[in-house]
Formats: structure tokens, C-alpha cells, sequence
């Protein structure tokens, strides 16, 4: 027994149980599951003895760490009567009772189909039921063509490459073996000879293999079965079942014809419903969608799905008016829940598992809601109008399809470069102030939250709004400051989602508001339409209503508080009132998508429950004051009547169906050019601040199109900032699409930009110099010929380009941008820096032209220094020629580089000059970030330290990675630098920093490390001190050689003997115990023979009281011994 | 979710020693195969009625009954083929079972395992009955032709002939198309495509096999489960077979005892019933991996293997569970015998929620 614990200890406890872990503290303590099962196993084997309660202590533990272990399945009883609920077990017997009568039933004599149809009888075959491994005797044993190590004759003879083409046609042959992997299922079967009873049973089979196929996500095979079990017996769950499958299959054709075939005998089929509204929103056909949700809606109210999939279709509506090609996402996924009928029960469970999450996710959605329907953010609103107006002016050209593309990209690309979006949107203030702008919804907007954000966020958007022609009417008295922060604080409670909580805080600052009700009106309102939003995600309907009230009685043109109170009447079912406050916040902002879909949603809700009459039936409500706002009508007034007109038309003409979109929007868009326009006659400073801010944009893309085909990924980038610039001049187009001068401009430089976008620069470039012919005040031509030239490779031309452009147009950023470029190629840094700077001036926030600048500096730098070298060094080789034009190109590449890893760490390669000393590297060590940091607004003639040139030096070299020619370049000055430092050795390359010499390998490392250096000597007499004498033998040990012993004679010699006397005579006293240490010291030459005298001699004539000259006799005389 | 509840509804004790029983389809009524002491087959069929078991015909023979199948039969006449110790194949109409239809000595020792295809309206094709038995051979046969096999799956060397545990029929979703599985007594496993005439697959897994099948005869070929001695029970996802890899398995060890056989449920082709020589039953459902498919290195197709869930284990005898089937009528109701000479009808509740 001992010997088997001690066994048992040895082994470990992977394989063996020891006794004395079959403890209670032990088992208790166990994490290990694996060793809790081997414990049970091993207790219920009884080898130890029996331990029942030890036993189930065991099992409990191990329960409670890892309940579905298989130790623990332990087989239960058979369920009786008293297991089950009293209702089910009766349920059982019922059924059973109905089953006994199965075959009374079915008696009817069935027709034995079996003779007729029936394939004939096979031919006889034998099988081999033997596998390879007996048929092939040479099975499992090495192949006849097996070489063995040793013969070397047949490995001469064995052509490696032949073997290598064997093996890839075996690999070949080996998958085609096994391709009838598709397999072909009839969806017909032959019915022929079947009575009803049969049919109806092999039907009813068919449609479980359908569904089985279905779960197993093989869904043509699903489709297949549930076809041959329509052509046995049509049903309707096999039909509604098919539709899903269908659906899956992006077959929505047959899908809704599937589910028309179920309403046709059940109209009221909620799945069938909902299954053909989300294959008509597959077909993109969502308005019929709508319709279908709306009357699963009506007979379920409560149905989560059809209400997910409604607002997904109002965004995909939306979405799909700007983005055409995104439509194709289905989210069929919402219908997985419910997809098969028979298997009803099974599926009860896993939609009420969906209902679940939805609820948990609630939040989030409800979130997401808010952001789709852009009510609570202007941003939003903002962004929605950029997308409308292009699709106004994609319905008015004729469809072309590259506008359509233009549509995905512009949102996207928005997003990503905040400075970009901003420049974007920046342009809209105007025209939301135009067209829907009071001084109260203004106020209103810049203190709703998240408006705030959207404003607060960026200068530069604010100051567009400044800039924009409604400047701001008298603003009233600034909010007492209880009242700012409770605001605040709701604002806060409102985005982390704790509506309950903004609500309350709203209300006290709309108490302390109360008395100044006169004042604060408007931010009274806001206040008001914020509860209400509350209220409303708080479920509090009725108090958002009169929240929403009580906004509008302040701020009658509140368009928020109109929504809001649309939405809680919307929810209340009041389609009625709601479709009335649609209608008003439309009356105000024919823009507005939110107030459009909720119309049409609540206008086909009417009509279904009112018929065709049901306008006489809407509630007679106040409504919203049509007269157009103030501001607008001086802004109306002062431009061309054109304005008005369309205005008052498009209100007029407005009809409640999805085209209006189009119309409204197109006015919309008319109405704003026609202001542009008007006020680019004008030549108004503003409008051209405005176009300015929308060149920058443009500037922007165009370089990021830069940045990105560095980074080889120029197709996908350039064709989408592309076609964001012929939008872009499209709408310049709209601008002056009046003279035809302008519109042949326009072609010819559609057309350059359209060559462009092919890479036919040659072409491209006539194109834009038709431009100029045609028009030679406008920059556009010039900068994109420009950019043309620089593409290829004309940076003489492009630079002439741009500065024409610049004297027609001082600011312009592009052209600033693209002389800067033109300059770096020719490699006139200095005034590409110049240029990048001015454009810096006028646009601070131009990412690209940073960049840019950085690079650019740090090309200048290198020009410098490489200057300076040349006049200094006179021996060393002259740069190599077109070192610059490299270094061009390698600043490209570090761009990408720097793109690709921007989390790298930068490895600094100094290089000290021999005055300098370690305590200065460090502090410019430490500076270094800082400058990095200072360069994009910092001067580029600033002397920045010498390491932020060593980086350059240091990505040159990196470079070579990427770039095959530029490899020897970056060799070259890597030579070139080790060259120096081999010429004045500075001491920060010598300190020993790594010096350690705790064991034998750490020392012989160390000194393998310094012996080759000139102050080898002085590290050594470090190092020693590092070491203590007595333990020197065993560290240096067999490491000693005759170089070492000379180093160590020498150093002792010329440094320690002068420090440290004792320590002298400890090392000569430890050394003979060095293995080898005899051997060795025969070799010394004669002049180390000298300096080991001169050790003794110096021992001998020191002071010291720690030994005694009797002490360095005998030691001299070991030593003299092994010489 | 609740789990399933597994009922013993009715039991009945017989004095025979049972090896089989089958629901007559389209009825209530259950057909037991066996052995009396006294060395004779005994065919009984027992009805469901009020609340009891009632025998209803008894019919002695002079070979003892080992196993059978009516998946060769057509639904108007119930033609059950049995095999019999002696190693002979009979099928029998059981309106009148003074002599059988078809009669052929199929095999020279017992016929182990018999299964059926083609009737029933299950599994397209003509109707054709596997047999397996101790003298090494899985013979296919045509009811219409009596005197020889249709197919003989026999080791060519003659000498290694083992004992054929298990068949079964796969792979009918066609005229054409249709695939043998057979075990046996040192575990291997055997695929025969009747189509190519030819083994498709084999494989080994260490015990002998005792009980083979297809998740569902009448598809393309989708599951295969074996249960072998030593308590280890294998499914294999044979819809994609890798050339070198064969098909995707998975191994699950339950019962603490040799596994006797595996029924899937014919409602629903993803859940199975295992039974142990302990007495327990174990019913399981399958899930599918989020993808079957896959590819490896040199992008060929390759099976991915999903897992098993049990969901209900009780223990219903001392003895062994030898036969299980599941009413292909009424989706839940299952029967089956033990060597303690009972015959079960169990009732599975809320197979419909797993």
C-alpha cells in the first residue's frame, strides 16, 4: 500500500487518485473537474472502500462546478402520472385513447400501388465487403518506392520534382472521387396509384423533411421537399413554410406568390402576412411591405417582429431613396423564429426566447429608433437634407446612374473624417435656415441636446452658422444658471438613457424657467418638447401629449414638439391626430422625413379604417400657422419670386404618397439654389465663404484619395471621393445651370473628371484644358489639370496650374495643396512648406495637408543635413545622386507606413556627437514627443533636434521593406552612419549598461560584448567589480583565455590597483583557482609578463593593513609558478 | 424549456425471451418476435385497446424469430420479413400466417439484423430487404425474387469472415441512389453504395457495432449513429465525405453499458433514442454546427460534426433494452423490449419542443 502512494505521488495526480485527496477539505478545495470525476469514479469503484456520504459530497461539488458532467447523469425513473401535471397526463390518455382507433379510422382499403410502377429487380452483384485494408496486402506498409536513408544510389536516381507533380495529381484526382455530393430532388412525385390516405400521409412526410432540412440550413433541399409535398397534397403550412424557404433563397417572387395562395384561404395568417411583407421588402417593393405589417399590426398589435421590420423598412425606404445598390440586405433573420407551422409549439418557444432578447435590447433599440428617425438630432436632420437634395437632382438627370452610386458614398464618407463632415454639413445652417429656420426653432435647436453636440463639437460649423446670411435674430437673455444645469444634467440622464430621471430634471428647470415665461419663452418650448421626448420613452403618452401642448402654445413652430405629439398620438392609435401634426410639422418643414413616413403610415391606417372618406373624418385641431416663417419670408423677399412660388406651390401640391418625397424635396432643393444663386450674383462675401468651406471638402477628399492610393487601395477610395466631386460639381452645376457656357464647362469637366477616374490622365487633361478655354476664371479646371499633371509626373506644369488658380483665387486650398505637391517633386521644399503653411492658415484642420507637412519638413531636414554633410565631409562619398527624389519617395512610404502601423513603437537610432553626453540624449529623449507632437502647427525652420532626422533615417531604412529600388539607399546610410561612429567612438555607445556577471554565462556574454571595444579595459574593471573575487573562478571558469587573461592582467594593472588595492590582490588570489588558469598564463607574451610584475610590484610597495607583503610573495610566487 | 418526460404507459410480461418488436404501421398494434424455452419462434401481435395491451394473434414456428422489419411492405397488407436463427429470410402476411409469402434460405447461420426499404411509401425505389448475419455476409433482397440476392456483400478473402451485427438501409431518396450500412462484431463499419455496387466508406471503432441507422432512409444521406459494447455511441455527418478524412464523427459515452440500439424518432430525424444493456434509456437530440462545411488546406469540402444533447435518461429494467421502435403514426409513442420478458409502451412527452 505505501509503495502504491509513493507511486502514486510520483506519477502525479493526472493519472492516479491519491488516497489522501479522497478528503473532504481536499474535494472542497478542488477546481480541477476532471479530478473531481476520477475522484467519483474511483469512490464508486469501492477500491478504497465504500464512503456514500463522502461520495455524494463529491458529486455535489463537482455539480456545482461543472453541472453537465457525464459522471453525474444518473439515470431517473420512468414519469408517472404524479410527475406530470394533472391536465397533461389526461391530455396523454385522451391521445392515446384517440390513437387505439388509428386503424378504424383509416380501414378504408388501400389500394397497393406496388405492382405497376416498381423499378425492376436488380442483377445480382457480389460485393467486396473488403476495404483497402484487406484488398492492398501492402496496406499500412511503407510503398515499394520507399527509399531507405542509406541508399544513397537510388537517392541520386530520385527526381524530387517528379515526385512532387505525382503527389499534386493524386491530390487532384482524390476530391473529383467524390462529387455527386449535389444531389438532384425531384419536386414532384408521381402520385399515381396512391389513395387520399397515402397521399396525404407521404405529404405530410414530406413536409418533416422539409422542415428538417430546413433546421439543418439546407435550404434547397427544404425547398424540394416542401414542393413535393405541395404536388401530393396542397396545404397551407407547407405552402407558408415554402415561403420562408423561398425567402432564404431570395426568391421572393415565389415567396409572396406561396403566401398569396395562404391569405387567398386565410386572410388573417400573421405569418403568411408577415413572410410576404418581408419578401416584398426583399423586392424593394416597401410600400406594399408596409401594408402587409400594418394588417399583421392590426391583428396583432403586439407583434414585435412586424413592428422591427416596419421601422426597418422606414429606414430601408429612406435609405434605399438615397442608396439604391444597399437595398439588397434582408433581415430575414427576424422570421427565423417562426418557420415552420406544424411544428408550431417548437417554434412558440423560440419566438418567445426572440421576445425576450428584444426586450433586453430594448434600450439599444430604442436608441437606434431615435437616431433613424432623426428627430432628436439635428446632425441628423442635417445629413438626411444632404441626402435628399442629391436625390433631387438625380430625379431631375435623368437618372444617371453614377449619381446613384455617389448616393452610398456620400454618407460614408461623411462619417469617417469628422473635419470632412463638418465642412459638409456646414453648409446646411444656410439652408435650414432658409427654408425652416424661426429665430425661436433656432434657439430651439442649439439648446435641444443633441444639437448641441453637433454644434458644440465643431468650430467649424459653428462659425459656418455665423457665417450663414440669417444671422441670428435678437437672442434673448441668457438662461439662469439653476436652469442651464439642470438642463445639463437632463441632457445627460436623456443620452445614457435614463429617461425617467431627464423627465425630472427637466421639470424643475422648466419651474425655475416659469416665471420668466415671457423672456424664456422659446427655451420654455424646448424644454417642454424635451419632457415630452421623455415622457415618451418613458411610456408616459398622455404627459407628453400636453408636454408637447404646452411647447407649441410657446413656440407654435416647434417642429420637435409636432413630432413627438405625433408619435405619442401614433402610439395612442389616434392615427387621426397624428396624421394632423404630421401635417403641421410639414406645413413648417416640407423636409422632414420622419413627418412624410408617419403620414403615409398613419394615412393608410385611416383609409383602411374610414375608406376613402376619411379626410372629412380627421380631427379638426388646430393647426400649425402656415404662414412661412419670418426669417424666411425677409430672406424669400429679398431673392427672386421664384422662391415663393415654389413655395407656396409645393405646399399647395403636396399629396400624401411616397412621390411626394421627390417633389417636396426637389422644391426644397429648387428653393435653395435659387437663394445660392442669387446671392453668388450678389458676390456676397458669405455665399463665397460658404463655396470656400465646400472647396475645402473637396480639397479634402481629393487628398485622402492622395493618402489612399498610397496605400494601394486607390480604386476603391478614388472612385468614391470621385464621384463625391462630380457630386460635389454637380451641385456647383446647379449653381449656374443657366448659361450654357457653364453647362459645356461642366461636360468637358465631367468628362476630364470621368477620364480621371479611368487613370487616362493624357485625356483628362484636354478635357480640363477645354475647361479653361471655356471659362479661365474658374479655378476647378485649373486645379484638377493640376492634379492630372502631377499624376503624371509633370510637376512643372501643375505647379504653373495652381498658381494660375491662385491668382484667380488666393485661397484656394487645392490649388495650395497641389502646388505643395508639385513643389515636393521638384523638390523645392522650402516652398512647398510656404504653400502648406498659407493653406494651414486658411484651413487649420486640412488632416492631409499636415500630413503632408510633416513629411515635407522632414524632407527639407534631410536636404539640409545632407547639404551639410556634403560641405563638412569631405571624405566621405558625396550623396548619392537622387537621394533626394528617394527620400521623396520614401516620405511617401512612410505615409503608408505610418497608416498601417500607427500604433508602432518608434525605435530610436541616435547619433551622438563625441561632445555630447548621456544626460543631454536623454533629455532630448524626452523631448522628442513633444516635438513630434509641435510639428503640425510649429515652424518648419525650427532647428528640431537631431533624432527627429534620425526617424526619417530610421523609416527610410523600414521603407526598404516595401520598396525594392530603395533598398540600397537606405544600406548605403546605414553604412555611412556605422562608419561614423567607428570614427569617434562616443561613450553613450560604450556604457555597459547590460554588464552583468551573476553567473559563468552572464559574464562570458558581458564580455564578449566589450572585449572588442577600445575601452574594453576600463568596462572590464566594471565588470570585475561587479563580481566577487572569491566567486571568480567559478564564473569565469572555462571562459578564460589567453585574451581574457591579458584584459584581466592589464586591468588590473592600469584601473583597479589604483582604486582598490585589496581587491587587487583578492582577484590575483582567485584567479590561479580558474580552471585552465595554469595552461593559460604559459602563453602570456612578454609584455603582460611586464604588467603582471608591475601588479605585484604596485601590491608589494602599497600601503595596506588588510594583507601583508608576505601575502603577495606567495601569491606572486603561485603565479610565477604556472608561468 | 421543460424537459421530455418519458412514461411508461402500458407493460405487459411475457414468458418468452422477446428479441424484437414493431409497430404494424397505420394501426395501433405491435408485432413481438421471439424465442420460447422450448427452442420454437414465437410471432405475437398485441393490440392497443382501452388502456391495455391485448395479444391478438400468437403464432408458433418452428425456427426461433430474431429479428424484423416491415420496411418492405406495403400499407394495405402488412408483409413482415423476419430472419431466424437458421438463417432463413421469410415474410409473412400477418392476415394469414399458416405459411409465409416468401421464404428463401438467405444465410447459413442466424440472420442478425434485417432492415427494409422501398415500402411504406418510404424511400423511393423498389421495395428491398438487408439481412446481416453470424456467417459474415450482408445479402440485399428483392421480395420478387426469392431464390437469390440481389446483392451479397461478402470479404473476398473467405477466410476473415466476421459476425454482421447490424444493417441498415440509407441514402433512398431516389430510384437509383441507395446505400447499406453495415456492423460488425470487431467494429467495423461498412458503407455499400448499391448504386456503384460498391463499399463507399468503412471505418473502425474499436467495439463491435451493435446497432446502426440512418437518421432518416428516404433523404440524402444526412446522419448515421452507432452504438457499440463498452457504452460508446458515434455519429458521423455523412452528407459531406472528405476524400481522405471520410466523414465528420463524434464520440458520446452514456449508459455504462453496451448500447443496444439507436431509433430515430421518424417525425424528426435529429432525435434518438438509445437503449443499454442496464436497462436505461437515453434520448438525445442532435444540433447542427453553425456550418457543415468547411474547407481544409487544399479546399475540399469537409464535414463538421454538430453535438448531442441528452435530454432524458431513465432506467426501465435490470436487463438489457434488445429492441426499441418508434410508432411511426403517433409521434412520442415507442415501444420496446427487455430480456426481463417485458414487453413497454413508453410515451415521450414534448418531443415537439425540443
Amino acid at each position: 500500500m505505501d509503495a502504491a502512494r509513493a507511486f502514486g505521488t510520483n506519477s502525479g495526480s493526472k493519472c492516479e487518485i491519491l488516497v489522501e485527496h479522497m478528503d473532504y477539505s481536499y474535494i472542497e478545495k478542488c477546481m480541477d473537474t476532471k479530478e473531481l470525476e476520477k475522484i467519483i469514479k474511483k469512490l464508486e469503484s469501492g477500491e478504497e472502500g465504500c464512503y456514500p456520504q463522502l461520495l455524494t459530497f463529491c458529486k455535489e461539488r463537482l455539480a456545482k462546478l461543472k453541472p453537465k458532467s457525464k459522471v453525474l447523469i444518473e439515470d431517473g425513473l420512468p414519469a408517472t402520472k404524479y410527475n406530470t401535471s394533472k391536465g397533461e397526463w389526461d391530455d396523454i390518455q385522451k391521445e392515446m385513447n384517440d390513437f387505439e382507433k388509428i386503424e378504424r379510422v383509416n380501414s378504408a382499403v388501400v389500394n397497393d400501388g406496388m405492382s405497376s410502377d416498381l423499378p425492376p429487380i436488380r442483377n445480382s452483384t457480389v460485393i467486396s465487403a473488403d476495404g483497402e485494408k484487406a484488398q492492398n496486402e501492402d496496406w499500412g506498409k511503407p510503398s515499394k518506392e520507399h527509399i531507405t536513408s542509406s541508399n544513397y544510389r537510388a537517392w541520386d536516381k530520385y527526381d524530387a520534382e517528379a515526385a512532387v507533380d505525382k503527389v499534386e495529381e493524386e491530390n487532384k484526382a482524390g476530391p473529383s472521387k467524390i462529387t455527386d455530393n449535389i444531389v438532384n430532388i425531384e419536386h414532384m412525385v408521381d402520385t399515381s396509384g396512391m389513395s387520399e390516405e397515402e397521399k396525404i400521409l407521404k405529404a405530410q412526410r414530406e413536409k418533416d423533411k422539409g422542415n428538417e432540412a430546413f433546421y439543418a440550413k439546407d435550404f434547397q433541399e427544404a425547398l424540394a421537399y416542401y414542393s413535393r409535398s405541395l404536388s401530393l397534397k396542397p396545404s397551407l403550412p407547407a405552402y407558408n413554410n415554402r415561403s420562408l424557404v423561398c425567402i432564404k433563397l431570395q426568391k421572393f417572387g415565389d415567396a409572396i406568390e406561396d403566401c398569396n395562395k395562404v391569405l387567398e384561404s386565410e386572410p388573417d395568417n400573421v405569418k403568411a402576412l408577415l413572410r410576404r411583407a418581408t419578401a416584398k421588402k426583399g423586392l424593394k417593393r416597401y410600400h406594399a411591405a408596409k401594408l402587409d405589417i400594418q394588417q399583421t399590426l392590426a391583428l396583432e398589435p403586439g407583434n414585435k417582429q412586424a413592428k422591427n421590420m416596419l421601422a426597418d423598412i422606414v429606414t430601408n425606404e429612406s435609405k434605399n431613396k438615397t442608396t439604391e445598390s444597399k437595398g439588397k440586405r434582408i433581415e430575414i433573420k427576424e422570421v427565423e423564429g417562426s418557420d415552420s407551422d406544424d411544428p408550431e409549439d417548437a417554434i412558440v418557444n423560440e419566438s418567445d426566447k426572440k421576445m425576450e432578447n428584444d426586450q433586453a435590447d430594448g434600450n439599444v433599440f430604442s436608441a437606434k429608433k431615435r437616431v433613424r428617425n432623426g428627430e432628436k438630432s439635428d446632425k441628423h436632420n442635417i445629413i438626411e437634407n444632404e441626402l435628399i437634395s442629391p436625390v433631387s437632382n438625380h430625379s431631375e438627370m435623368e437618372r444617371n446612374p453614377l449619381l446613384s452610386e455617389n448616393m452610398v458614398h456620400t454618407p460614408e464618407e461623411s462619417k469617417p473624417t469628422s473635419p470632412s463632415s463638418q465642412t459638409a454639413t456646414s453648409k446646411n445652417p444656410s439652408s435650414q435656415a432658409a427654408t425652416s429656420q424661426t429665430p425661436s426653432s433656432q434657439t430651439a435647436t442649439s439648446k435641444s441636446p443633441s444639437s448641441q453636440a453637433a454644434t458644440s463639437q465643431t468650430p467649424s460649423s459653428q462659425a459656418a452658422t455665423s457665417q450663414s446670411p440669417t444671422s441670428l435674430p435678437s437672442v434673448p437673455p441668457p438662461l439662469p444658471s439653476s436652469t442651464v444645469s439642470y438642463k445639463d444634467e437632463a441632457f445627460k440622464l436623456y443620452s445614457s438613457g435614463q429617461y425617467g430621471k431627464a423627465s425630472e430634471f427637466y421639470t424643475k428647470s422648466i419651474k425655475s424657467l416659469l416665471p420668466d415665461n415671457g423672456v424664456h419663452t422659446y427655451s420654455l418650448a424646448t424644454l417642454y418638447s424635451n419632457r415630452a421626448a421623455c415622457s415618451y420613452h418613458v411610456g408616459d403618452l398622455r404627459q407628453c401629449i400636453q408636454d408637447c401642448d404646452s411647447a407649441l402654445q410657446r413656440a407654435p413652430l416647434l417642429i420637435k414638439a409636432y413630432l413627438r405629439r405625433a408619435k405619442a398620438y401614433e402610439t395612442l392609435e389616434r392615427y387621426g391626430d397624428a396624421y394632423v401634426d404630421y401635417r403641421n410639422v410639414f406645413r413648417i418643414d416640407q423636409t422632414n422625413k420622419t413627418a412624410l413616413d408617419g403620414s403615409a403610415r398613419c394615412m393608410t391606417v385611416l383609409k383602411e379604417k374610414d375608406g376613402s372618406a376619411w379626410r372629412e373624418k380627421l380631427p379638426k385641431r388646430t393647426q400649425a400657422p402656415s404662414l412661412i416663417p419670418p426669417v424666411l419670408t425677409t430672406v424669400a423677399k429679398s431673392s427672386s419670386p421664384a422662391v415663393t412660388t415654389s413655395r407656396t406651390e409645393s405646399s399647395g401640391s403636396v399629396k400624401m404618397s411616397t412621390g411626394m418625397t421627390y417633389s417636396g424635396s426637389q422644391q426644397e432643393n429648387l428653393t435653395k439654389v435659387d437663394v445660392e444663386k442669387r446671392e453668388a450674383a450678389k458676390g456676397g462675401e458669405d455665399v463665397e465663404k460658404v463655396t470656400d468651406k465646400a472647396k475645402e471638402k473637396d480639397e479634402e477628399n481629393r487628398q485622402v484619395e492622395l493618402d489612399a492610393q498610397v496605400e494601394n487601395n486607390a480604386n476603391m477610395a478614388a472612385e468614391a471621393i470621385l464621384k463625391s466631386i462630380t457630386e460635389h460639381e454637380r451641385k456647383i452645376k446647379e449653381d449656374d445651370n443657366t448659361t450654357s457656357i457653364q453647362k459645356q464647362y461642366q461636360t468637358a469637366k465631367d468628362n476630364g473628371n470621368m477620364h480621371h477616374k479611368k487613370g487616362e490622365y493624357g485625356e483628362a487633361i484636354k478635357c480640363y484644358s477645354d475647361c479653361v478655354a471655356l471659362d479661365n476664371t474658374q479655378t476647378v479646371g485649373y486645379t484638377n489639370r493640376a492634379l492630372c499633371h502631377l499624376k503624371i509626373n509633370q510637376p512643372l506644369l501643375a505647379d504653373q496650374d495652381c498658381s494660375t488658380a491662385l491668382k484667380l483665387d488666393p485661397n484656394n486650398v487645392k490649388a495650395f495643396y497641389r502646388r505643395a505637391l508639385s513643389k515636393k517633386m521638384l523638390k523645392d521644399y522650402k516652398m512647398s512648406l510656404k504653400d502648406l503653411n498659407t493653406l494651414l492658415k486658411i484651413d487649420p484642420t486640412n488632416k492631409p495637408a499636415v500630413k503632408e507637412l510633416d513629411i515635407v519638413k522632414e524632407l527639407y531636414r534631410n536636404e539640409l543635413r545632407c547639404k551639410q554633410m556634403e560641405s563638412s565631409k569631405v571624405q566621405s562619398t558625396p550623396p548619392p545622386p537622387g537621394a533626394a527624389a528617394a527620400a521623396a519617395a520614401a516620405g511617401k512610404n512612410e505615409t503608408s507606413s505610418k497608416k498601417k502601423k500607427t500604433n508602432r513603437k518608434k525605435i530610436q537610432i541616435k547619433e551622438v556627437d563625441g561632445s555630447e553626453d548621456e544626460e543631454e540624449s536623454k533629455k532630448a529623449d524626452a523631448k522628442k514627443p513633444d516635438t513630434t507632437k509641435e510639428v503640425p502647427g510649429s515652424n518648419i525652420q525650427e532647428p528640431v533636434a537631431d533624432n527627429a532626422e534620425e526617424n526619417v533615417e530610421e523609416k527610410n531604412s523600414t521603407s526598404t521593406k516595401t520598396n525594392g529600388p530603395m533598398k540600397s539607399e537606405g544600406k548605403k546610410k546605414k553604412k555611412k552612419k556605422s562608419g561614423k561612429a567607428a570614427n569617434n567612438p562616443a561613450p553613450e555607445d560604450l556604457k555597459p549598461v547590460e554588464l552583468k556577471a551573476g553567473t559563468p554565462f552572464e559574464f562570458t556574454q558581458s564580455w564578449a560584448s566589450i572585449h572588442t571595444r577600445p575601452d574594453s579595459i576600463q568596462c572590464l574593471a566594471d565588470l570585475l567589480m561587479l563580481v566577487q573575487p572569491s566567486k571568480l573562478p567559478q564564473i569565469v571558469s572555462h571562459s578564460l583565455d589567453g585574451e581574457l587573461l591579458t584584459a584581466l592582467v592589464e586591468c588590473l594593472n592600469s584601473v583597479i590597483i589604483k582604486k582598490d588595492v585589496d581587491m587587487t590582490l583578492k582577484v590575483l588570489q582567485s584567479l590561479p583557482k580558474v580552471q585552465r588558469f595554469t595552461t593559460v598564463m604559459m602563453f602570456l607574451s612578454p609584455s603582460d609578463k611586464t604588467a603582471l610584475q608591475q601588479v605585484f610590484h604596485s601590491l608589494s610597495i602599497a600601503d595596506s593593513n588588510k594583507f601583508s607583503k608576505r601575502d603577495v610573495e606567495q601569491l606572486k610566487k603561485k603565479h610565477y609558478t604556472a608561468i | 424549456m421543460e424537459k421530455p418526460q418519458i412514461i411508461v404507459h402500458l407493460q405487459k410480461s411475457l414468458n418468452y425471451t422477446l428479441f424484437d418488436t414493431k409497430w404494424i404501421p397505420r394501426s395501433a398494434k405491435m408485432v413481438v418476435l421471439g424465442n420460447h424455452p422450448r427452442g420454437t419462434g414465437v410471432m405475437q401481435v398485441f393490440e392497443l385497446s382501452h388502456g391495455q395491451v391485448n395479444l391478438i394473434h400468437d403464432i408458433e414456428k418452428p425456427a426461433q424469430f430474431r429479428c424484423g422489419t416491415f420496411g418492405a411492405s406495403n400499407l394495405s397488407q402488412h408483409n413482415l420479413a423476419t430472419g431466424d436463427f437458421k438463417g432463413t429470410l421469410a415474410i409473412w402476411n400477418l392476415e394469414n400466417t399458416k405459411e409465409p409469402t416468401f421464404s428463401t434460405h438467405a444465410h447459413d447461420e442466424i440472420i442478425n439484423c434485417i432492415d427494409g426499404v422501398g415500402g411504406l411509401r418510404i424511400g423511393e425505389g423498389a421495395p428491398e430487404i438487408v439481412t446481416g448475419s453470424r456467417d459474415g455476409l450482408v445479402k440485399v433482397w428483392d421480395p420478387r425474387q426469392a431464390n437469390k440476392p440481389v446483392a451479397c456483400m461478402e470479404p473476398a478473402g473467405g477466410e476473415n469472415k466476421r459476425d454482421c451485427w447490424t444493417v441498415a438501409f440509407g441514402h433512398a431518396f431516389n430510384q437509383s441512389d441507395r446505400c447499406v450500412a453495415a456492423g460488425y462484431d470487431n467494429g467495423d463499419i461498412k458503407l455499400f453504395d448499391l448504386r456503384a455496387m460498391s463499399l463507399r466508406w468503412e471505418t473502425n471503432v474499436k467495439n463491435g457495432v451493435c446497432s446502426l441507422e440512418f437518421d432518416r432512409k428516404d433523404i440524402n444521406m444526412n446522419k448515421l449513429v452507432a452504438t457499440t459494447l463498452e457504452s460508446k455511441f458515434h455519429v458521423w455527418d455523412v452528407r459531406t465525405q472528405h476524400p481522405s478524412k471520410g466523414f465528420a464523427q463524434l464520440t458520446e459515452k452514456a449508459h455504462k453499458s453496451t448500447i443496444w440500439v439507436v431509433r430515430h424518432l421518424p417525425q424528426n430525424r435529429d432525435v434518438f433514442m438509445t437503449s443499454g444493456g442496464s436497462g436505461s434509456i437515453y434520448l438525445w437530440k442532435y444540433n447542427y454546427p453553425s456550418n457543415r462545411v468547411t474547407k481544409d488546406g487544399n479546399d475540399v469540402d469537409m464535414g463538421v460534426i454538430g453535438t448531442v444533447d441528452l435530454q432524458q435518461n431513465v432506467v426501465l429494467s435490470s436487463q438489457p433494452i434488445a429492441s426499441f421502435d418508434w410508432s411511426p403514426d403517433k409521434e412520442g409513442l415507442a415501444v420496446c423490449t427487455s430480456f426481463d420478458q417485458t414487453l413497454r409502451i413508453l410515451i415521450c412527452t414534448k418531443l415537439n419542443r425540443i
